[in-house]
Parts: C-alpha cells; structure tokens; sequence
C-alpha cells in the first residue's frame, strides 16, 4: 500500500458550488410561483373582500405544492444534489420543509373554503361539502391531503418513536401518493392554471421532472449498479459481542467510485425481510473487487443480517455521505471515533493521503472489548506512521463529556483534547459517534480553538 | 409480508374507488338548477317594435367572454339579457348563478352601469357592467 494510492481531491471538492446552484434552484422555483400569482392579479386582489381569501388561499396552495416538490427532490438521491449537501442534511431540510409545506396546506383549505363561502353566501360547512363533491379532482385532493396529513403526524417526533423504522418508511411512502392526488386539482380548479396554458405546462414539466429524477435515481440507478457489480455476501465475520463485519466480493467496484467515510444502503437478498434496507458505512477503504461493511447487530434486523450466507446477492444504493477526503482544507489530520463510528473513520485511516505523523485517531469505546477492529487499525498506523490513541472506559456519569469517567475526573473535554493531540487547532478533523458524543466532542474542539469550518461529521437520526 | 400485501390490496381498492367518481377525471358535477336563475331570454335584436334592443361589447376575461344584451324602452333600462358569460373554472360558473342575476337587479334599479361590484365575483361584476356600459354608450349614439 502507498500513501498516495488515492490522490488528494481538489480542496472542497466543488461542494460548494454545487450548493449555491441547488439553493439557487429552489429559490426560482419558488419565485416563479410567487410571479404566477402576481401576475394573475394576486396584490390586488388581496384587499377585496372575499377575493381576497380565495387570492390568499391561491398563494398559499401555489407555495405548498412547490415546497412538496421540492422535498421529494430532497430526496430523490440525485447523485449532484447528494454531494452537495450531504444526505443528512438533506433530510434535515426535507423534514423542515415538510412541516412547513403542511401548515400551508392547512390555510390553503380554511382560507379557500371561508373566500368562496363569503362569495356565495353560504355555510362553511356546506361550502367545503359542495366543494369536495362537484369541483373537479377535489374527491381526490381531500384523499391525498387526509394521506399527507398522516404522513406528517407520523412523523412528529413523539409519533415517530412509537413506531418501528420499516413500518415507518413504509407508510411514508403514502406521502407520494398525497401528493398525486393532489396535484389534479390544482390543474383543473387552480384559476391561474385554468387560464393559462403556459402555466400549466411549467407545473407539468416541474412535476415530470421530480418524478423522472424519483424514478431515475431512487430506483433505476441502484437496480442498474447493483446488476453490474453484482455485489455478493462473501463471509460475514464476528468482530466482538454483537458486531459484525460483512465482506462483500463484486465486479468493476472502481467504477462504483465509493470513497473512505462514505456509506452506502444494503439490502441483503436473505428471503423474508430483505426489502429492508441498512445504511451502513463502509468499513474498510473500497477495493476494485470487494467491499465490506461493520455493524452492529442491535436491532431487530440483526441477527438476519449476522446470520447471511455465502452467496447471498446484495442490493446497493449509493455511495452516499460527504464525510470524505474532499472536505479537507490542510494537511494534519485528526479523526476521532466513539463505539460503532469507528468504521468510516477505520476507512478514512486506510484510504486519506497523509505523511508520517501527520494523522492521529482516537477511538472511544466502553471497554477494551468493544475496540473493534483493533488489530488492523494497528496494522495500518504502523505501516502508515499514524498515530492513534484508544480511550476504553465507561462516560461519566456526571455531565455530558466525550472522554472516559478516568479522564474526565482528571481534565477539562478541551483540556484533554490538546493534551493528547499536538498541533490541534490546525487539524482537520472528522467526526463519528452517537450524537450526543459528537455534540460533546464539537464543544470541546471549540473550546480547545478549532475553527468549526474544520470540523466535519454527518449528524443522522432524530 | 401478509400485512404488506393487505395495505396494498386496500389502496389500490381505495385508488380504483377515487377515481371511479366523476370528478376524478377532471369534470365536475352541474349545480342543481344551474341556469335556471340568469335572467329572463334574452330577446331577438330589433324584435321589440317600441323599444331599443342594443347588443353590449364582448369582454374577455381570463375565465371566458361576458355579454349582454340591453332592452331600452321609454329613456329607461328595462332588461339586461346574458349573451355569454363565464365559461371556464368551476368556481366561476357558481359565480355566473350568483352575481349575475343580482347585477341585474341592482342595474334595473339604479338605471346605470355604475353599481357596486358583487362581493367575492370581482371579475364577473366587472365584465357585465362593462358590456352594459358599451351597449348603454350605443344607445346615446343612435
């Protein structure tokens, strides 16, 4: 192995740009939206009486709807977008989205139903009644807004842990399909839509759009890469208690083009169960014929996984994640893993071009046990000078900290931090481990003097 | 997987129920006695031996055209016919049964075009009273 097997992308790795131009995208799309409406007159007509509900009521089901569209391309896993922004943050922004896109919704139904009650002098009650039954695709609308809305609670956070993940994924999907329904009778009873064709064709060609990239990306790509590598569980390996590594022989994985840190989505063709998919990190730097994978068999899907045999047929999505080399801005390196987050950083170790002595990890477990992967961290640090720094021990019990009980007594989290790591605040350092150890860890590289722009961790689950 | 197969039998019988409603393909259902309510027939021009029968200016909106036809007898406006009206969205053929009979009673009393607009039909209001203005206009040039 020579160090400089991977070369050192260009600094950033054009993330950035990328980002501006996503962020660009989305702010036209919404303005488009916003001119449509002003164009039909929308200002003008907000003081009248009446009209003036039924234009609020437009704007806010125009701005809904787009906000819906743009969540399902939050996560239509559009390769360009994803290194972008990164899948977590992705799905931090698709939930704030949602949220926002549902309130709207909800005045788009009470502001629509009180204008036109006010213009026909009816009931409210026997306004929206008339409304769901004669106005057209409004039967539908009242279906997709019902599956929306269900989408929504169940994804409010108490709900969400109640519910086990599949079956939550699995009901999320309904969201797709609220928002077909609703798109129809946005065409048929949306004036602006009505009453102009070139209207009509935007909306068509934006929600063709997002559809084609759902399809593209989030089932064709992941069907066509797992075909053509062909990816097959090779053994499955115990590490220690309940962690295992899956070795995963394949053809062409160069071309796959998955870099250290990065992880990708595992659905394990073992018969019942295997639509269940895993995001896991890859555990080892990428090889043209094999990958592999660590985890922990905590959940309930585990012990299926554990116990696949030679031979069984993998499905991949992916590779996702930024926390790659392309983030780096220097020289000098420090990863720091706690528990199963040793696997990306175990990739990075392998994979990051460095010099002697200029990367150092430090690896956290709960005991000496739960090193995992210890004997070929070893390896590699000596072939490649790193040095690296394991901190087995139980937390402390008495505040939030990312050293051991031991050490906590003993120093400050910052403290401890430049003791250990020389040349810190020039580092870069990449970040993994349950997140209240990483919120932990960040605070005392701040305190200890590293500017947050290098400081680099994906930050999953809620 | 027998759960998963149950959700999706429901769904697709929910879909197939959605969708055999008529609305659900893009029509709507006719409002009970629409049509009944505009306004008297409007009469053939000239038909009216003693009175001026003048045809207002085709106004175009963005939900249609909107037409009338002003009956003048004795120096005053004694009926205003619907020519054509609002045509395109729902919520403006409820708009046509609504305000245009009112418009009507509110032009015959106040013997002009200038009435307030009808509340929450700004753009029906504005195209009847302006074909009602052109025919009124007419008549002055006869």
């Amino acid at each position: 192995m020579t160090p400089d097997r991977i070369p050192l992308p260009r600094p950033r790795d054009g993330a950035v740009g990328r980002a501006v131009t996503a962020a660009l995208a989305c702010v036209t799309v919404l303005v488009v939206v916003v001119v449509l409406w002003v164009s039909a007159g929308g200002m003008a007509a907000l003081g009248a009486d009446g009209t003036g509900l039924v234009t609020a009521a437009r704007l806010t089901g125009l701005v809904a709807s787009d906000l819906l569209l743009l969540q399902v391309l939050a996560m239509a896993r559009v390769p360009w977008v994803e290194r972008a922004w990164g899948q977590d943050r992705l799905a931090r922004i698709h939930r704030l989205l949602g949220f926002t896109s549902c309130w709207l919704m909800a005045a788009h139904v009470v502001l629509v139903v009180a204008g036109y009650a006010v213009s026909t002098g009816t009931g409210v009650l026997a306004q929206l009644a008339d409304l769901v039954v004669r106005y057209p695709g409004m039967l539908l609308a009242v279906a997709g807004t019902a599956l929306l809305v269900l989408v929504v609670a169940l994804s409010v956070r108490a709900a969400r842990r109640r519910v086990r993940y599949e079956n939550w994924h699995l009901l999320h999907l309904y969201a797709y399909l609220g928002v077909g329904l609703a798109l129809p009778h946005q065409l048929w009873n949306g004036a602006h839509f009505v009453t102009s064709p070139a209207a009509t064709v935007y909306w068509w060609t934006l929600w063709g759009c997002a559809a084609a990239a759902l399809l593209a990306f989030r089932v064709g790509r992941p069907l066509w890469l797992s075909r053509r590598h062909r990816l097959t569980v090779g053994e499955v390996r115990h590490e220690a208690s309940d962690v295992y590594s899956v070795y995963l022989p394949g053809r062409r994985l160069d071309r796959l083009a998955a870099r250290p840190g990065q992880f990708l989505t595992w659905r394990l063709r073992t018969g019942r169960g295997w639509s269940r998919a895993h995001p896991f990190s890859l555990s080892e730097a990428p090889r043209a014929d094999r990958l592999r994978f660590t985890f922990r068999s905590a959940g309930d899907d585990g012990g299926r996984l554990a116990g696949a045999t030679p031979g069984t047929a993998v499905l991949i999505e992916g590779p996702f994640g930024t926390l790659t080399e392309g983030r780096r801005r220097g020289e000098r390196v420090l990863l720091m893993a706690a528990g199963i987050g040793i696997t990306p950083m175990r990739a990075l170790l392998e994979g990051m071009r460095y010099a002697d002595r200029e990367l150092t990890l430090i690896y956290r477990a709960r005991s000496a046990d739960e090193l995992v992967l210890r004997d070929e961290i070893d390896a590699i640090a000596a072939e490649r000078g790193a040095q690296v720094i394991y901190l087995p021990g139980p937390p402390p019990t008495g505040r939030a900290s990312w050293l051991t009980a031991e050490l906590a007594e003993r120093y400050a989290d910052h403290e401890a931090l430049t003791h250990l790591v020389p040349e810190l605040a020039g580092r870069d350092v990449f970040l993994c481990g349950p997140p209240p150890w990483m919120a932990a860890a960040r605070a005392a590289l701040r305190a200890a003097g590293v500017p947050a722009r290098q400081v680099h961790d994906e930050r999953f689950g809620w | 997987m027998r759960k998963i197969t149950f959700f999706l039998l429901a769904t697709i019988a929910g879909l197939v129920g959605l969708f055999s409603y008529r609305t659900s393909l893009g029509e709507a259902v006719p409002q009970a006695g629409a049509g009944a309510a505009t306004s008297s027939p409007a009469p053939p021009p000239g038909a009216i031996v003693d009175g001026l029968v003048v045809d207002g200016d085709a106004v175009l909106t963005e939900y249609g055209t909107v037409q009338v036809r002003v009956t003048f007898a004795g120096g005053r406006i004694a009926d205003v016919a619907v020519l054509r009206k609002h045509t395109v969205h729902e919520h403006s053929l409820v708009l046509n049964e609504l305000a245009l009979p009112r418009l009507r009673e509110q032009v015959l009393d106040a013997q002009s075009a200038e009435v307030d607009t009808v509340s929450g039909a700004t753009a029906t209001s504005r195209a009847y009273l302006g074909s009602l203005q052109s025919a009124i206009d007419r008549a002055h040039l006869r």
